[in-house]
């Protein structure tokens, strides 16, 4: 009998504050890792910029000046007026960039979010009941597999038209299987433990067993395939709008804006590749959040 | 050995009938193709003439069936666009995209097997880091944002290659690079990783207590076992390389499927949609089919299970 036998038997007793602890200690792990602190501080960045109101920006992002059409980048040899450049229509670069953080952020959120509830729903219900569930819900799986992503998405926005909520369905019907697939195997592997047994036995329903019991140990999958999720769904949505598939003009997503430069290369290659770098920074930095959660809170995972 | 390749073909005969099924029920929640090929301005007896020709006034049903039985026989449909059957149309666009989707593999899997392997023996070095943060660039930079990288300095600013078109092999260097650089960081990322596993593994530990040396108990012991998964990774791209094609192929002007797509979307041409949605899709089931069964021959454990 060791103190950690103890831990274990108190934790028993009173689980919030085992928990509690795990949640320091990995926070702790998390935080002192630079590559984590880079890649959070990338994504508030993101967020901010989600978050700021369109009228506080000093140059209106969907006014159009032709005059100020294809002015550089500062370092290139541009103006303090327009630090990133402008565009083909001479709107302000730095400024639409923030805008569309707002729509690009908001479309990708949503999605992992929708793709989260649906997949892990699906893959609980797989793992936990079995049989002709689990049959029926892999047969999904499988077929969504067969389908390649972009084929897919381009089929069905092609078909219901593009809209802001018809590229978050989308998307969501590409990726809950990312959740199903894995979540289902982690119920596999939880569902025999002694825990859940004893709730069985105690009398609790399979709903009971599920959200009380099972979902809480299956948290941090979950966050960790949630990261993996928002990075995957960013360069999708930015592959679909970048095609042109995206949300309808003026608004307009970080791939839309590559897209929107995509004709200029020759006079104006800052007006597709700033917005290039950021869509890649961005997802860099949801990577780097997604390793180091892993990392710090779930060092099974893979 | 029979039982589990014919387990396996059964397996996917239920996915075969739900991708068809999904394109089938995606095409009919189009409208209504009579509006589409005959225009808004024909008349309610040309329209319901139309429907009776084309047997779309029967059950969904014998309407599903029509169209998997004309599918079987290599009928997909009629393309509004090109005003042709929609299967030569593939068929010729076929090559184009198998052509750069095996380039951009054979790179991928050249440059992300030797440098996964040599990361997992330098675990921790700098090699090892510069190799990780090379594989996290590359699943993190989207397809379209390389390839305009790789248009504006190699094609604007050096003029070694052509922005895009076919012709030679040069024509095939961008468009390959630009599609292989995420299948590379994928490659990698996974050899890594499970080679790292296999060398904790115990025959390893029992090689090296026999006097092997490192490197040949490397590739004698661990590296036939990181293969086969490894395979299995390499099949599952084949949907990833198809989705890349359609912005690669759309950005080079590569003559290929997903441009196709890509076409047929803005051409509004649904037909050809469901259709290469659909035979994509099966290719894509019956590729993951061959590898499962190709195991027989790569893997002995599978032969006597």
């Amino acid at each position: 009998m060791t103190m950690g036998a103890f831990a274990r038997f108190g934790g028993l007793i009173k689980p919030q504050r085992t928990q509690e602890g795990l949640l320091r200690s990995g926070t702790r792990r998390f935080l002192t890792r630079s590559a984590n602190q880079v890649g959070l501080t990338i994504l508030a960045l993101g967020i901010i910029a989600a978050l700021i109101p369109p009228w506080i920006l000093p140059s209106n992002p969907t006014r159009v000046a032709v005059q100020d059409r294809f002015l550089p980048p500062v370092a290139f040899g541009g103006t303090w007026s327009h630090p990133l450049g402008t565009d083909t229509l001479g709107r302000d670069l730095g400024c639409r960039l923030v805008y569309a953080a707002r729509f690009t952020m908001s479309v990708t959120l949503l999605a992992a979010m929708l793709s989260m509830l649906v997949g892990v729903a699906a893959g609980m219900f797989a793992g936990y009941w079995g049989r002709w569930v689990d049959s029926a819900i892999s047969r999904l799986v499988d077929i969504q597999m067969a389908f390649p992503a972009i084929f897919l998405a381009v089929g069905v926005l092609a078909v219901a038209g593009s809209s802001f909520l018809n590229l978050v369905f989308v998307l969501t019907a590409v990726d809950w299987v990312s959740y199903a697939r894995v979540i289902r195997s982690s119920v596999l592997t939880i569902r025999d433990r002694e825990y859940v047994e004893a709730a069985g036995a105690l009398g609790a329903g399979g709903s009971r067993i599920l959200f009380r019991h099972l979902l809480p140990n299956l948290a941090t999958p979950i966050i960790v395939l949630l990261t993996y999720s928002a990075a995957r769904l960013m360069l999708t949505e930015s592959a679909l709008s970048f095609l042109g598939l995206g949300i309808v003009p003026p608004a307009s997503t970080w791939g839309g804006m590559t897209g929107d430069g995509r004709n200029y290369l020759h006079d104006a290659w800052w007006v597709s590749t700033v917005p290039g770098v950021i869509i890649a920074a961005t997802v860099l930095s949801i990577n780097f959040v997604g390793d180091g959660l892993r990392d710090a809170f779930d060092p099974q995972l893979k | 050995m029979w039982k589990y390749i014919l387990g396996r073909i059964l397996q996917a005969v239920p996915t075969l009938v739900g991708v068809s099924l999904i394109s089938f029920v995606a095409m009919r929640a189009l409208g209504d193709p009579a509006h589409l090929v005959l225009g808004d301005a024909a008349t309610a007896e040309a329209i319901a003439q139309y429907r009776h020709e084309q047997g779309l006034d029967l059950p969904l049903y014998l309407q599903y069936a029509h169209f998997i039985g004309k599918a079987l026989h290599g009928d997909l449909g009629y393309s509004y666009r090109y005003r042709s059957p929609v299967f030569p149309l593939l068929i010729e666009r076929l090559p184009a995209t198998i052509t750069l989707g095996l380039s951009a593999l054979g790179l991928a899997i050249l440059a992300g097997v030797p440098a996964g392997t040599l990361a997992a023996l330098r675990r921790g070095r700098r090699s090892d880091a510069v190799i990780r943060a090379f594989g996290l660039v590359g699943q993190a930079v989207p397809g379209f944002f390389l390839a305009l990288l790789l248009i504006i300095f190699f094609a604007v600013q050096l003029r070694w290659l052509p922005t895009g078109g076919t012709g030679g092999w040069k024509h095939l260097i961008l468009p390959s690079v630009s599609l292989g650089v995420l299948l590379m960081a994928i490659i990698l990322r996974f050899t890594r990783s499970s080679l790292l596993d296999a060398l904790t593994q115990d025959y390893m530990r029992t090689a090296r207590s026999k006097g092997l040396p490192e490197l040949l108990a490397v590739f004698r012991h661990a590296f036939p076992n990181v293969l086969i998964p490894l395979i299995t990774l390499i099949a599952l791209q084949t949907s990833v390389i198809f989705s890349g094609a359609v912005v690669t192929e759309t950005i080079f002007g590569w003559p290929g499927v997903g441009r196709l797509v890509v076409e047929a979307v803005q051409g509004r041409d649904f037909p050809l949609l469901q259709a290469v949605l659909m035979f994509i899709s099966g290719a894509v089931v019956l590729v993951n089919l061959v590898v499962d069964v190709s195991y027989i021959f790569l893997d002995p454990r599978v032969r006597y299970r």
